[in-house]
This record gives C-alpha cells, sequence and structure tokens, in this order.
C-alpha cells in the first residue's frame, strides 16, 4: 500500500473495520512513514474530541410512551375520520350552504369506500395486528404507603434506573398512583428489596406482577 | 451490525407482520437508544429528539407491511427516522439555532490566536464545542458522521439508509472528517 491508500483506511484502522491482514499492512507502514504516522496521530486526537458528545440521557418510560401513542392511535383511527367529517360539515360556510356541504359529505364517503376497498394492505395492517398494550392486571400489587406520592414516585424512578429496570406505564389510582415495572430477573430480588426506601411496603409472596410478567408497584398517599 | 443481531431482527420483523405486537417491544428495545441518540444528534434538544423517535417507531409499526426485505429493518428505521428529524428541522421549531457560518475562519485557531482560542475554550466546554462543530456541517456529511461514527454503522448500512453509494458514503465521511480536524485542532494540544 502506498501512503494514499494508507491514509484512505486510517479511520477504519482506528475504528476496527479493518481485516487482521490490512492491519498489520497499515501499522507496518506508519512504523516507517512519518506523513502517515502524523495523520493517524491527529485523526485520532480529533475522534477522541468527537467522542465526548454525549446525549443525555433518555426517558425510562420511553418505550411505554411509544405504546400508549400506537394504542391511543389503533383506538382512534376509526372514528377519526367520521370525527372530521362531523367537524367540516359544521363550518358556518357548510351550515349556509346545506345541499353543497350534503352533496360534498357524501362524496368524500363514497371515496373513503373507494379507498379502504383499493387498499386492503393498509386496512389488513390496522385490523390484524393486535393492540400493542394488552394488560393482564396483576392480582396484589406491592403497595407502598408515603406522606408524598410523587417525592416517592420521582425516588421510584432513580431505583428503577439504578437496578437497570425500565418503567413500562403509570397510572392514576384513587389516592395515589399505579406503576408498571420491567425488571431485570438477575436484579429483580434487589429492586424488591430497595422499594422500603419509599416508604411503608406491603407485598405478598405473590400475584405483584401483570400477564408480561412486569412488577406492579402502587403509591398510595398515607 | 453482527450477523446474529441482524437474525435477531429479522426474525422479530417477521413475528411483527404476523401480529405479534409483543415482538415490537422486543424491537424497541434493541433499537429505542440508537435511534433516541441519533435523533438528539440531528436535533439537539431532548425532548423534540424523544419526539422524533417516538413518531419513527410509531410509522415503523404501521408501515412495517410495506418493508421488502426484513433483513433491512435497522437502516430502514433509521431512514424513518432521518426524515422525521429532516421534516421537524423543515419546521424549525424545536432545534438550536447555530450561527450561520460554515467556514473554517470564524473558528479560532490556537496556534495563530491562543488568546482567543482560550477565550472559546473557557466559554464552552469540549463537548457544547464538539457540538456546536458537528452542528455546521451540511446535513450531508453530518448525517454519515452520525450513522457511521456515533452509530457505528457499516457503510453498506449507512448507504442504505441515505440511499447513496457506499463510495460516496466514504468520500463525505473523509471529508467530514477533514473539515473538523481542522475546527476542532486548537483542542488537541
Amino acid at each position: 500500500m502506498d501512503c494514499n491508500e494508507v491514509k484512505e483506511i486510517l479511520y477504519d484502522y482506528l475504528t476496527d473495520r479493518l481485516s487482521k491482514e490490512d492491519i498489520q499492512t497499515v501499522k507496518a507502514h506508519v512504523a516507517t512513514c512519518k506523513s502517515c504516522e502524523k495523520d493517524l496521530e491527529e485523526l485520532r486526537g480529533t475522534l477522541t474530541i468527537l467522542d465526548k458528545w454525549k446525549p443525555p440521557e433518555f426517558s425510562p418510560a420511553f418505550r411505554a410512551s411509544v405504546l400508549e401513542a400506537l394504542e391511543e392511535r389503533r383506538s382512534r383511527k376509526p372514528a377519526t375520520v367520521v370525527k372530521r367529517m362531523i367537524e367540516w360539515f359544521l363550518q358556518p360556510q357548510h351550515l349556509k350552504r346545506p345541499l353543497q356541504g350534503l352533496a360534498v359529505a357524501a362524496m368524500v364517503l363514497v371515496v373513503i369506500t373507494i379507498y379502504r376497498g383499493l387498499n386492503p394492505v393498509e386496512d389488513r395492517t390496522i385490523r390484524d395486528v393486535p393492540s400493542p398494550v394488552i394488560v393482564i392486571e396483576a392480582k396484589e400489587p406491592i403497595v407502598i404507603e408515603t406522606d408524598d406520592v410523587s417525592g416517592a414516585f420521582d425516588k421510584l424512578k432513580r431505583l428503577i434506573e439504578v437496578h437497570q429496570g425500565s418503567m413500562v406505564r403509570r397510572r392514576p389510582v384513587e389516592g395515589g398512583m399505579e406503576v408498571t415495572i420491567k425488571s431485570d430477573k438477575d436484579k429483580e430480588e434487589k429492586f424488591l428489596e430497595s422499594l422500603t426506601q419509599l416508604g411503608s411496603v406491603k407485598k405478598e409472596t405473590e400475584g405483584f406482577k401483570d400477564g408480561d410478567g412486569n412488577i406492579v408497584v402502587t403509591i398510595m398517599k398515607n | 451490525m453482527e450477523p446474529a443481531d441482524v437474525e435477531r431482527t429479522t426474525e422479530l420483523v417477521q413475528r411483527v407482520k404476523d401480529g405479534n405486537a409483543r415482538a415490537f417491544w422486543d424491537l424497541l428495545s434493541i433499537y429505542e437508544e440508537m435511534i433516541y441518540r441519533f435523533c438528539y444528534r440531528k436535533l439537539y434538544v431532548k425532548e423534540a429528539a424523544e419526539d422524533a423517535a417516538r413518531g419513527a417507531f410509531i410509522k415503523a409499526f404501521e408501515k412495517m407491511g410495506t418493508l421488502k426485505d426484513d433483513s433491512k429493518f435497522k437502516p430502514w428505521l433509521f431512514s424513518i427516522a432521518r426524515n422525521v428529524c429532516m421534516d421537524e428541522l423543515k419546521r424549525g421549531k424545536k432545534f438550536v439555532e447555530l450561527p450561520e457560518d460554515d467556514t473554517m475562519d470564524a473558528i479560532p485557531n490556537g496556534k495563530a490566536n491562543p488568546e482567543q482560542a482560550l477565550d472559546h475554550k473557557q466559554r464552552m466546554n469540549v463537548e457544547g464545542i464538539v457540538m456546536e462543530q458537528v452542528g455546521k456541517l451540511s446535513e450531508k456529511y453530518k448525517d454519515v458522521l452520525l450513522l457511521v461514527h456515533y452509530e457505528g454503522m457499516s457503510y453498506e448500512e449507512t448507504a442504505q439508509v441515505l440511499n447513496i453509494p457506499i463510495g460516496t458514503v466514504r468520500s463525505r465521511l473523509a471529508r467530514g472528517l477533514e473539515t473538523l480536524r481542522g475546527r476542532l485542532e486548537y483542542l488537541r494540544s
């Protein structure tokens, strides 16, 4: 390899994208070529600086929020067309011209009917793929009693992070909040033990998991 | 991406297509972090990046039936995420405005003007400077850098995401890195 060929693969060399044979070739070349050695060190320095850019952690509830959004869209979809038609029909200019409005509304219905007939794949996607959020409730959620529900919830979020779990969903319940947590089996025991930091814990030996094996915790006000 | 990862992804995609929504959860767990990181580096704002990543996954779920080659899910998903981010950037609501300057002249050069460089260093930490300088690259160089360097994608996968030849991926990466080498030179000492 000459200098130009080596310079072209210096990035690959530094990021483990080369075959063993090419790695040896680059090493041997750089050992005897000051210009390529200088380029290699400069590139290494640049990459080290570039790697300082670390995005902030994303929300532990992100995954659950995607599924919630999908569920919402799925349940809203059939109603949306009808709702939009009603909203359109109730616009003042159409009330003033009811016959014209009715005619256009009828046309929209015809177009939708034809569209659905011509696009069975889209329809199947919506109809056949089951809801991503099918929840079989936990029989006996873990109950944490505390004076400060939102403070305990903040602490719980930190505990979930510390034990490398993730929050699947949360919802308000009477007198508090229910939180569903996905936890790694190896870390589950320690995570459960750590819940005592949040308040007084009432936990049955079983029944605190939902149908997906997620831990369900209810934080209640004392 | 290792062959085993491609195999696992392909299997999950097929299961989602067969109506197994649980498999989509598993796909999410594999790709959520990298898609979020990519969106963040495009948009610079955590909340906007989460919105964009969420939007990308929703589109992917809804359009899964149109994915012809299941083994190409990863580049396909990144391509969707990139489009969502580009739409967001076009709307111009949620991203950080960077100074309009695409030349190296405005960047303090440690050798030529150490005082100015020191000032600049003091004003921003290294991470901030990297964000600023990567952000100043044009999108075509930035996309390649984000995918190849920050996400560790192969040249082939990157070419698929951006729908460009592999040779173009290599040349854009080299050009982007060369520009950054010059712009970040004063930090290397």
